[in-house]
């Protein structure tokens, strides 16, 4: 398991538990529910590279503890 | 702190979460923040996450179970690791073992090959320290006793000798293997591209090299030999022949490489080689079979005799010997004796003689003088010879066919001087055959037109002594003169030896002569005849009106008064004087009176004359006619003359091309003007001239 902190920078942050084989589609699904959004509607990037939903976390080495930026398309 | 307003939701959460995603449950790994609290309380897992939602792991897992997600992962089930497990972490840690395991691999891979130089090293240094063994030079030998050592010696010179000896019998053989003797049999069969005739007589002393040949391509055909020099004129030539054009149409078809085909000068050169001639070595290095000696030489011969032109036209060819005319620079005129007539009819009666059996013989003796023969009568082509004067056309040929016969003997006998000594190694028989193969007959357009002229040619008069005439001029005032006309005019009653001329004259009322042209008008006696002559070949203006002629008469006439009456003036004064001195009127007087007188007198006279000359002249009408006459003394007409004036004026000529074109004109007006007073033939008989004068496009002939 491991925890992975999604950060809005409009106040909202939030450490979602989650597995590194989980892909981020679940994670958004995930994240969807716990801040209470469509999970269609969050984009998650670091940077500039938008992850996309059939790639799991551990690809794009997000561990425990990695932060997030997120979105919302 | 940091996470302040860090959302976050319990792992139990997530997995109920996860649960009705779909997901499977997390894994915890004895649950990771809170290891130490892991057993003792889930409660205490919900104080530790910030929000407290967070259940404990077991809960999680149940309700991930329910959920359909596999249960979260703790360190009880990491303990035992199942193979199959395909997790990510279970991966992760196969990865890692794997990674450290190649490590591993690699360090005792390192190791070994250390291991392994530093025993090379070992064993290389143990190898450079080892002692040398055997003996040294400075070490005693073996055989200490000198007798021995010199027995050795002899025995080792005996090898080295030996040896030596094998060696250089060895080399020698192995030369001897690679330098076979080549000899003229090796040259058997070779190809020499050459013409036996090319090589000429310079055959001992050529050098023939390989010839270059295709590497892929030339599988039929084996080493040819040729000359560098050979090939090189050779190709020179064909070079030069190509530039040389050739004129593309051969009206007569007598080109003697046009082989009949048609339109060959397209006709490209597919295989150069095939043309090319060669002859094949045999053993003994000479020419081989193929082309027998003899009869190739026989062939070339052959060849040569046929390339000799006969040409029937013999006129042509260059030598004195050959022309039937004779050169003017050598002609002399013989004083005419007085009794020319007998002399000429003995020496006619003698040529007779002489010319008609050899006529014949010559008729008798081959092909080609037969051929000649009707040539030459064919043609009668005058020729002028003083001294004999031929009155038969055949007294003329058959003297025409001895001279050119000669000439036709001296020009062969001086080309195949060579040809027959190669002939001299040939059968006669051979040389019979290749004489008797027709040789070319060349008709050109001359002949041709000749012929059509002069086809009744037998009925016909000879314009030779008509020539003969012009060319010796005869004074107008001496009747006596006898010359070759003259004589020939006072002897038609000889019936033989009736000058041509004498035909002519007898001819002459015909308007259209048999040859179409106009009759030529003889010069008689007195400038009138001269005079005729002229005019008919238009040297003299023609066009006299009478009344100019009038005017001239009367001209003449005043002149003739004006010359009486001065000399009438003349023998009056000097009447005059000479009464006046007799009367002795004189001796009175002083000199000066005496001159005063005469001035009186001279006065007087004066002006009686001038009185009598003003009578005179009260009819004088004078021709005014205004000539002008260039640096050449031409007349000029009146724009020749305006334009000359106005040169004159303005000091300064035409142009170098006009003034060039001028002096031609000149020189042409007075080509023409010679041609026409001198040349005997006298152009007044080209058909050019009477159809100009005669004002129709051509000439009609008979």
């Amino acid at each position: 398991m491991i925890e992975v902190t999604c950060n809005d920078r409009l106040g909202k942050k939030v450490k979602v538990k989650c597995e590194p084989d989980d892909t981020i589609g679940d994670f958004k699904k995930l994240l969807a529910a716990q801040i209470g959004t469509s999970p269609e509607k969050i984009v998650l990037k670091k940077w500039y590279t938008t992850f996309k939903d059939h790639i799991t976390l551990g690809d794009y080495e997000i561990g425990n503890g990695s932060s997030v930026e997120l979105y919302y398309s | 702190m940091a996470n302040d307003n860090v959302e976050e939701i319990s792992i139990e959460e997530t997995n109920a979460l996860r649960a009705k995603l779909g997901l499977k449950p997390l894994r915890v790994t004895a649950p990771p923040p809170p290891p130490p609290t892991e057993s003792t309380a889930k409660s205490a897992a919900k104080t530790d996450s910030g929000d407290g939602e967070s259940i404990s792991i077991e809960e999680t897992n149940r309700l991930r179970i329910a959920m359909g997600l596999k249960p979260l992962k703790t360190e009880t089930t990491s303990s035992k690791v199942d193979e199959d497990d395909n997790s990510f972490d279970a991966q992760e840690r196969r990865a890692a073992e794997n990674w450290k395991k190649h490590q591993e691999d690699e360090e005792r891979k390192k190791r070994r090959l250390e291991i392994k130089e530093k025993l090379r090293k070992g064993q290389e240094r143990a190898e450079r320290e080892r002692k040398l063994e055997g003996k040294g030079l400075a070490d005693e030998s073996d055989d200490d006793d000198a007798k021995a050592w010199i027995k050795g010696a002899k025995k080792r010179q005996k090898k080295a000798l030996a040896q030596i000896e094998k060696d250089l019998r060895e080399r020698e053989e192995e030369e001897a293997r690679l330098r076979k003797d080549y000899t003229s049999k090796d040259l058997a069969g070779l190809k020499v591209g050459h013409d036996l005739g090319e090589l000429g007589e310079t055959i001992d002393g050529t050098v023939l090299t390989l010839k270059d040949s295709e590497i892929l391509g030339g599988d039929d055909e084996g080493d040819e030999l040729e000359n560098a020099g050979l090939v090189e004129r050779s190709k020179l030539k064909e070079r030069l022949d190509l530039k040389k054009r050739k004129p593309d149409y051969n009206p007569y078809g007598d080109d003697e490489d046009a082989d009949g085909e048609i339109l060959s000068k397209y006709d490209d050169e597919i295989d150069p080689n095939k043309k090319r001639k060669f002859f094949v070595l045999d053993d003994s290095g000479s020419m081989a079979a193929p082309p027998p000696k003899s009869i190739q030489r026989q062939q070339a011969i052959s060849e040569k005799l046929k390339k000799i032109p006969i040409s029937l036209d013999i006129m042509k060819p260059a030598g004195e010997e050959q022309s039937d005319y004779i050169d003017p620079s050598t002609i002399k005129v013989k004083k005419p004796k007085k009794k020319k007539a007998r002399t000429q009819r003995r020496v006619a009666e003698e040529d007779d003689d002489i010319f008609l059996p050899e006529d014949v013989a010559i008729n008798g003796s081959s092909n080609a003088g037969g051929a000649m023969d009707i040539d030459s009568t064919a043609e009668t082509k005058p020729k002028k010879v003083f001294e004999q004067s031929f009155v038969d056309d055949e007294d003329l040929s058959a003297a025409l066919t001895i001279q050119r016969r000669a000439a036709l003997k001296k020009q062969k006998a001086l080309k195949p001087e060579e040809l027959a000594k190669k002939l001299r190694e040939e059968a006669a028989d051979d040389m019979k055959v290749d004489e008797e193969e027709a040789p070319g007959l060349v008709i050109d357009e001359t002949t041709e037109f000749v012929g059509s002229l002069q086809l009744p040619v037998h009925t016909e008069r000879r314009p030779q002594a008509a020539a003969v005439k012009t060319e010796v001029k005869p004074e107008p005032d001496s009747p006596g003169a006898d010359s070759e006309g003259d004589v020939a005019m006072g002897s038609t009653d000889f019936g033989r030896s009736v000058s041509p001329q004498a035909e002519v004259k007898k001819e002459a009322p015909a308007e259209i002569t048999s040859t179409g042209l106009e009759e030529e008008v003889t010069i008689g006696v007195g400038v009138g005849s001269m005079l005729s002559m002229l005019r008919q070949r238009n040297l003299v203006d023609t066009a006299m009106d009478p009344e100019s002629h009038q005017k001239m008469q009367e001209k003449e006439a005043f002149l003739a008064k004006q010359r009486v009456a001065k000399a009438e003036a003349d023998t009056k004064a000097r009447a005059a004087r000479e009464r006046d001195r007799k009367s002795g009127k004189f001796d009175k007087m002083s000199a000066r009176e005496k001159e005063e007188y005469a001035r009186y007198e001279n006065k007087m006279r004066d002006t009686q004359e001038a009185r009598e000359s003003a009578a005179r002249f009260k009819d004088y009408k004078p021709d005014v006619k205004i000539e002008h006459k260039d640096e050449y003394g031409r007349t000029m007409n009146q724009k020749e003359a305006f334009k000359y004036l106005s040169h004159q004026f303005h000091g300064k000529g035409s142009g170098k091309q006009k003034t060039e074109k001028k002096l031609k004109k000149i020189e042409d007006d007075k080509k023409r003007m010679a041609a026409s007073s001198l040349n005997p033939e006298g152009l007044v008989g080209t058909i050019a001239d009477t159809a100009k004068k005669s004002r129709t496009a051509g000439v009609r002939l008979m």
